[in-house]
């Protein structure tokens, strides 16, 4: 598995496949923590949805649509669960406590390198 | 009286790696273009965080600023769609944004990114406008 420039060191995978991936991201002095923002700590939109992207190998073609439901900080355990639809998947990100942080509608396409 | 585009990169919350806004070539009332750069080829994501972040320089207007709307405010990005049109390997793309609509903090602004002449991805962000963890 490959990881991004940014996403290097940002988290550890828990377990991982096809319909769940579990991931624990790294301590506020990653340096996407301390530019995402300073003195405030969050996970960006972006990197959550790149993360699974990159965890299951694959290429994002269409953000169909991405809710950000609530703030991701750092040192969180969280649960991607990925569901096939007509036209892509949707993918569920939830927090230890299980609350929704994202809900993200994709069409991907296995990664080719 | 004239602003100088790049001094306003300094209310980018976003800082480096994160903040991919390097120059700030349009900066008006409904429209706001720059240029972005990444490390390595970016992923669709990116690019749509890259529009986010180009949106912040709709609002940094000479009148607004003189009016103290509060231009350090940050975006809290609530949705995203986005597709790619024409995918590129290259690092550094300009970046147009587009207000849409608003009600109150609520924003919502369309993104063409283009490779020179060439559209490569578009799409849309609503975002929130937060102080301090508060919508405005």
């Amino acid at each position: 598995m490959s990881q991004s420039y940014l996403s290097k060191d940002l988290y550890s995978i828990v377990s991982k496949s096809d319909e769940r991936v579990e991931v624990i991201l790294s301590s506020a002095d990653h340096p996407v923590f301390k530019a995402h923002f300073e003195g405030m700590p969050l996970l960006p939109g972006f990197l959550q949805v790149d993360i699974i992207a990159e965890v299951l190998e694959k290429d994002i073609d269409a953000i169909t649509s991405a809710k950000f439901v609530q703030k991701v900080l750092p040192k969180e355990h969280l649960t991607y669960t990925i569901t096939p639809t007509k036209s892509g998947v949707r993918v569920k990100l939830l927090n230890a406590s299980e609350e929704l942080c994202g809900d993200f509608k994709l069409k991907w396409s296995d990664k080719v390198d | 009286m004239s602003i100088e585009l790049n001094s306003l990169l300094e209310y980018l919350p976003q800082k480096a790696p994160v903040g991919f806004v390097k120059e700030v070539l349009v900066c008006e009332e409904h429209e706001s273009r720059t240029v972005v750069r990444f490390e390595s080829s970016p992923t669709l994501s990116m690019l749509s965080e890259a529009g986010a972040q180009s949106s912040i320089f709709l609002r940094l207007t000479e009148e607004k600023k003189a009016a103290n709307v509060p231009t350090r405010a940050m975006g809290m990005l609530v949705s995203v769609k986005s597709k790619w049109l024409y995918k590129s390997d290259k690092k550094s793309f300009e970046v147009e944004t587009n207000y849409v609509s608003n009600l109150d903090s609520f924003f919502i602004v369309s993104f063409t990114v283009f490779d020179g002449e060439v559209a490569i991805a578009e799409g849309q962000i609503a975002a929130v406008l937060e102080q301090n963890g508060v919508a405005l």
